[in-house]
Parts: C-alpha cells; sequence; structure tokens
C-alpha cells in the first residue's frame, strides 16, 4: 500500500547470499533441477487434467 | 450432422476446436469464428516486448492449418447471439460481423447445435484515461502491443546510452486488473534487458500494481515450502525485487495517465503520481461485447452475461463475504444453465468471485486483482469442454467432463531475462488454483505440489514451452501427445 525506495528494500526483503546467485546459473545444479522441475510440473499437471464426471446417482 | 461453433481462437478456443476436430466423425462440422487471422503465443510477448524475440515467432497464420484439418475458419466477432433461433430461423445461432479486408463489417448468421465461447478479453483501456499504446503507455498484451512496446523501451535505453537518466513504470494500469503475473514477467525481463545494455545504473525502474502485496498474483498468493518453512510467495517475490534494485508501490489504482506522468490512489487512500520516461501499465479486462436475444427478439444478455461481458455458468453467483467463498462456488463443467448447447472456455466464463481478499480505498474504490485464467487452465477447461460436447453429440445426456480451477492446479514459468546461460525465470506449480480451506485446512492448497524457485533450468523450460506449444497449436504429428 506504499511506495518503497531501494534502501528501504533492502533493509525489509530477504536477499540471496552469493552462493545462491551462483546456483541459479551453475550449470551442473541447474540441469539437475531442470530434470526436478519437470518431475513436479509433470506431476501436477496430470493431477490437473479434466476429469471423467462420476455418474449422477439414480 | 452436428455443428459447433467455437468463438475465438486464442489458447481455449484453438485447443477446443483441435480437440473437437481429432475426436468427431468427418460428418460433423466445427466452425471457428475469430477476428485474427494469426494465432499467438501470448507467453512470450514478453520477450517480443524486450525486442529478443520478432512477432512472427510468436503467431501463425491460422487459416492453413484449419484448412489441413478440415475446421471451417471465419475471420469475424461475434455480435449477436440468438441461442432459441429466431421467427425466421428455428435453429440457434450467432451473428458474426466479418473483419476480414475483402468484406469487413458485413454481417451472417452462423447456425450450431453446439457453440463454445472462447472469445478472451477485450482489453479495456477505456477504463483509466490516457492508458494504452493509443494514449500514453504501452502494452505486451498482443504481439503488435508488444512490438510496440520493444521500440518504446529501445527509444528509452537510446536516451540513456546518451547519458539521461530514465524512469521506466512496469505494472498495472487500474484497481481491478488480472495477469499481474505478465507484468512481474515484463519488468524482470526490461531490468535484465538493462543490464544487458549497460546503462541500469541510468534506469530507475518502478513496478506499480494493484495487488496489496508483491507475489499476490490474483489468487491471494500462495504458501511454498523452503527447507522447512512455508513461505508466503510475498518473501520470495519481495527478494526478487529488492536484488534487482527495481521499487514497487502496491495496492495502487491508477486514476489517470498524463503524457510522462501516472496519477494513482492506494488502498489507504493516498494519492501519488509517478513521472516516467517509458510506461508499460495492464489495462483490466472486459468480456466481448456479445448482446443476446430471445425467439422473440427481446434482449436476454443479463441472463447469459454478467455485467463485466463474461459468460455465466454452472457456478454459484451469489453474492459472499470472503469468508463464505467456498471452492464448491467454482464452475466443473462451463456448461451455460440455460441452454445445455451452450459452454464458455478460458476467459470467457464469468468466475464467482475473485480469488485474492477484495478490498477498497476509503472512497469505495475497488483495489483488487480479478481471477487470472492463465493459458494452462484455460487449456485444460477448453479440453474438458469439448470432450463433454463431443460426448454429447454421440448421446451423452450432460457434460461429461470436468475440470474446476479448485481441483485443478497451475504452472507458470515466469521469465527473469532471456539469455540461454545467464537468463532466468521463476518456476511456480500451485495446486489448486483456487484455495479449498476445507480439504487443506490453514494455507488452502497442497504443499507437496506447491512450490517455487528461479533459476536459468526455469528459462530452458520457458523456451522450450514456447516451441512445444507452437508446434502443438499448428497441431503437427503427434500434437495431441502435449497436455495443455
Amino acid at each position: 500500500m506504499s511506495s518503497k525506495t531501494p534502501t528501504d528494500h533492502a533493509r525489509g526483503s530477504m536477499t540471496p547470499s552469493p552462493r545462491a546467485l551462483f546456483a541459479r546459473t551453475f550449470l551442473p545444479f541447474q540441469l539437475w533441477h531442470f530434470v526436478w522441475i519437470n518431475w513436479r510440473m509433470i506431476r501436477m499437471i496430470a493431477l490437473s487434467h479434466p476429469r471423467r464426471r462420476a455418474p449422477s446417482p439414480r | 450432422m452436428a455443428k459447433i461453433v467455437v468463438l475465438g481462437a486464442g489458447i481455449a478456443g484453438h485447443t477446443a476446436a483441435l480437440i473437437l476436430r481429432r475426436r468427431l466423425a468427418k460428418e460433423h462440422r466445427v466452425t471457428v469464428v475469430s477476428p485474427n487471422r494469426l494465432w499467438n503465443w501470448i507467453p512470450s510477448n514478453i520477450w517480443v516486448g524486450v525486442g529478443e524475440m520478432t512477432p512472427e515467432e510468436v503467431t501463425f497464420e491460422l487459416a492453413p492449418v484449419y484448412k489441413r484439418l478440415g475446421i471451417e475458419f471465419r475471420r469475424a466477432k461475434a455480435v449477436e447471439l440468438h441461442p432459441e433461433g429466431s421467427a425466421a430461423s428455428p435453429k440457434p445461432f450467432v451473428v458474426v460481423e466479418s473483419t476480414a479486408e475483402e468484406s469487413r463489417g458485413e454481417r451472417t448468421e452462423e447456425v450450431y447445435d453446439y457453440l463454445i465461447n472462447a472469445t478472451g478479453p477485450s482489453l479495456n483501456f477505456g477504463a483509466t484515461p490516457g492508458l494504452g499504446p493509443d494514449a500514453n503507455t504501452v502494452s505486451v498484451c498482443t504481439f503488435s502491443h508488444a512490438a510496440h512496446a520493444a521500440k518504446a523501451l529501445a527509444a528509452a535505453i537510446a536516451r540513456m546510452r546518451e547519458g539521461k537518466p530514465q524512469t521506466l513504470l512496469v505494472g498495472t494500469g487500474h484497481g481491478g486488473c488480472t495477469c499481474e503475473g505478465a507484468a512481474f514477467e515484463y519488468v524482470f525481463n526490461l531490468e535484465f534487458e538493462l543490464r544487458r545494455a549497460g546503462v541500469r545504473d541510468k534506469a530507475r525502474v518502478i513496478f506499480l500494481t494493484n495487488e496489496a502485496e508483491i507475489g499476490d498474483f490474483g489468487v491471494d498468493g500462495m504458501r511454498v515450502q523452503w527447507r522447512g518453512y512455508s513461505v508466503p510467495s510475498k518473501v520470495f517475490a519481495e527478494s526478487l525485487f529488492s536484488e534487482r534494485g527495481v521499487e514497487w508501490i502496491t495496492g495502487a489504482h491508477v486514476e489517470a495517465v498524463e503524457p510522462g506522468r501516472a496519477r494513482y490512489m492506494t488502498l489507504d487512500g493516498a494519492k501519488g503520481e509517478v513521472a516516467f520516461d517509458f510506461a508499460m501499465l495492464l489495462p483490466p479486462f472486459l468480456g466481448a461485447d456479445i448482446r443476446a436475444f430471445d425467439r422473440a427478439g427481446a434482449d436476454i444478455t443479463s441472463e447469459l452475461f454478467l455485467p463485466n461481458r463474461f459468460m455465466k455458468v454452472d457456478a454459484d453467483y451469489s453474492p459472499k463475504p470472503y469468508e463464505q467463498w467456498k471452492a464448491s462456488d467454482w464452475p466443473r463443467t462451463y456448461q451455460t444453465p440455460k441452454y445445455p448447447n451452450i459452454f464458455a472456455a478460458g476467459i470467457a466464463f464469468a468466475p464467482p468471485h475473485p480469488i485474492s481478499k477484495p478490498r477498497q480505498a476509503p472512497d469505495g474504490t475497488k483495489i483488487s486483482p480479478a481471477p487470472p485464467r492463465t493459458g494452462m487452465p484455460s487449456g485444460i477447461i477448453a479440453r474438458a469442454v469439448a470432450q463433454s460436447v463431443a460426448d454429447m453429440i454421440e448421446g451423452a445426456p450432460g457434460p461429461t467432463h470436468e475440470a474446476s480451477l479448485a481441483e485443478m492446479g497451475a504452472a507458470c514459468v515466469a521469465s527473469a531475462g532471456k539469455s540461454f546461460w545467464r537468463g532466468t525465470a521463476a518456476s511456480m506449480t500451485m495446486y489448486p488454483v483456487v484455495p479449498d480451506y476445507d480439504k487443506f485446512p490453514g494455507e488452502g492448497r497442497d504443499p507437496d505440489y506447491t512450490f517455487g524457485e528461479i533459476g536459468t533450468a526455469g528459462h530452458w523450460i520457458k523456451h522450450i514451452l514456447h516451441f512445444m506449444f507452437l508446434y502443438k497449436a499448428k497441431a503437427l504429428p503427434g500434437w495431441w501427445l502435449i497436455p495443455e
């Protein structure tokens, strides 16, 4: 609900460590995460696709 | 023989048409009515908007695809719906107005047995004076808007190279906007381009949003599991803004945009203004402008559509306070209650209420995100509707498939910079889209399926999705194996 300056941001926000920033583009780590993210997304996509309606009770 | 008319050829309409054509025997006719000649993979418009892709890379001609598949194509927009037919025509029909160059403005009637309304959004730039590419801001809602935005951004970068500091404003242009995720993606891509151009130190970047908190995304935010903690999306989103030095203004309704200046009001009633050199502000959405008439010619638009022009379906539209909202309020089959042969898919269906907590300023101005209906849910809804319609044509007494947003997840890959080695994207999934506090007490969502992280792997996935969904939309061999 308000405007913040960059200084406010630095004070109030979580910021990544140098290690976290490095991991973001570190190839072996990202290759592993590519597989991991795809696996998580595929599970969620499978769960979300349309399902056949249960027959209405007579 | 049945005739199915699909209004719209966006993600929902195109998906429904392809599935119907594949499912149904050739004796049945599938007709798509769309004012647009091109199909557009909208998620990649973000990259067009920063000059990293061309409009040609995110679009293709619909007519050859439909011709190959045996789908009839009318370049037109629907203007009238006659679900009971008329005195002269016993069958229901829709009046369409041509948008093709050779017959622009000509009106014809499309008779149907089943109608799927997938008309998508009408971009309501008029809701805020001075908003839009014809006025004082740019947009990335269409590929042509995005191309225009890229030119404006390139001009701002050129000015910075000459040593002139610039203020770049990105966000939502009205208190009732949706698709905050698109603005979120755009501001990070823009910031990435500024760094790539070596002018980041000359730029002040401001994100202005109608969300009460960064990371709300119109879904009331979410909580992601992280190292033993359940962390609000606000924490992660603010971190991304903070590390990039992007300022933010939340809970804001833009009242007017003048050349180089946006005036806004925040949820606490405070008024403010931002001077800018470049502004990409998204518009609020309305449904397509279609009037409906009964057999006698009386106007029944309000029976089929809400005042925001989205189509009423099998949802619970009774007004309720936020505390009483239920997952069961949300539609399951997308069939209209009054006319069983009419369905709405994608953005065209009317949500029963928002997902985010409704908020307003002291003067009553509503400043709250509308529910997003992004590509994946739109495609899944279209699949459910197409399968139901195909089954009904083959004898089923009613809809056979359902796809409630309260039982459906969403996967979102939000780009934060386009580069194979240095680009990143935030990969997020949540399940379900609409929180279900009965099934998942406390958080409303399944913690096993709700996660988020940023990295280059996300960028690769976003790029692969670009090619995969263009392949699918072109209905190339095996397209139907690719899920929505």
